[in-house]
């Protein structure tokens, strides 16, 4: 009996931090989404998150939505000490793959703040997929602490 | 379990680590050090209250790290001057007193005085951020023998333009000599470990 309500807890414990590790729509799997900003006066938040597709078939990232502001997805492209920022139109995830965005690589863009996005406040991003659909997630925007 | 949570973020750390540990420069910084430094431009940039700012009188004596970028910039600015703002902050007053951070805007249209110093002094109060005629700001990056920044043909989807810039802090020391680059990438700890050795560059 004991060991059962154990085995019970335990079960119910993996499940909590699945849902919160990863969110599904299909095969795709969307988790780790930060969305940071700036102390003061910031007119952009970067948005960071891992994609990880589950199944055997390519899915495409066509944008994701969000009714703070508009995202745009991009690339950091350094040459000799210069880095500029290219826009990503579409973005393929690959089946049985994974394709993260990270810090001072791959990162979304939030910007045109339609109300106000400072830390704290709560998001709803709609990932659109081309092939699974959308898959909408919540996330708190927080402050860029930057890399210990 | 605390000690084993203790390991496995110390196991973690080393193997983010991997092999980047890297060599040190000739005078002891992790930044890369210039074989040839180079001299302080010698601009006047406009400051956040619309006044003249020399470039070499205001930072005379200072540690002087210098870093163009611009406001709208979502990652890579931020991260760079998130990182100084926290190790200055365990630094003793007397160290980083001496320590000038310089930010030069490459998007005088939409980085308006207000808008820059409200920015930059959200990272630490003592950040001093500049901005000039188009004309300034690309010879002021040419002379730290960087690219100017060239603006980004492509808009993006809101109609904005992202903005090339140099993702390098120069650091000059308190003799105004530009001499170990800071790329994007650099770390807290790298900080940590270099500032002190570029405050004491050339005492005797």
């Amino acid at each position: 009996m004991e060991r059962n309500r154990r085995g019970t807890l335990l079960a119910a414990l993996l499940l909590s931090a699945c849902s919160r590790g990863e969110s599904r729509i299909g095969d795709l799997g969307v988790r780790d989404v930060q969305i940071r900003i700036a102390p003061a006066g910031a007119s952009s938040a970067a948005i960071y998150f891992t994609m990880q597709n589950h199944g055997a078939v390519a899915d495409t990232l066509r944008r994701i939505a969000t009714d703070a502001g508009v995202v745009s997805l991009h690339d950091n492209v350094s040459q000799g000490g210069m880095v500029a920022m290219t826009s990503l139109p579409l973005l393929p995830v690959p089946p049985n793959d994974v394709v993260t965005f990270s810090q001072g690589k791959r990162h979304g863009m939030l910007e045109n703040f339609s109300r106000r996005v400072g830390v704290g406040d709560t998001l709803t991003l709609d990932f659109d997929f081309a092939r699974s659909g959308h898959l909408r997630l919540r996330a708190t925007v927080q402050l860029i602490t930057g890399t210990e | 379990m605390k000690r084993l949570a203790v390991w496995l973020s110390l196991a973690a750390a080393f193997a983010c680590r991997g092999g980047e540990q890297g060599e040190l420069s000739p005078s002891g910084f992790i930044g890369a050090e210039l074989p040839n430094p180079v001299p302080k431009p010698d601009f006047t940039f406009t400051d956040s209250k619309g006044k003249p700012f020399s470039f070499v009188a205001e930072t005379q004596g200072k540690v002087t790290l210098l870093f163009f970028g611009y406001t709208h910039c979502p990652d890579v600015c931020p991260v760079h001057l998130a990182n100084i703002a926290a190790v200055l902050d365990k630094l003793s007053e007397e160290e980083s007193r001496d320590i000038k951070v310089v930010f030069v805007t490459t998007d005088p249209q939409r980085d308006s005085i207000a808008v820059l110093d409200r920015w930059v002094k959200g990272f630490n109060p003592t950040f001093v951020g500049l901005t000039g005629s188009d004309s300034l700001l690309a010879a002021a990056q040419e002379i730290v023998k960087l690219l100017p920044a060239i603006r980004d043909s492509v808009r993006d989807a809101s109609g904005g333009y992202a903005v090339g810039h140099a993702a390098t802090v120069i650091a000059y020391t308190r003799d105004g000599a530009g001499r170990v680059m800071y790329p994007f990438g650099t770390r807290q700890r790298d900080w940590a470990h270099d500032l002190p050795l570029l405050l004491a560059y050339g005492a005797k």
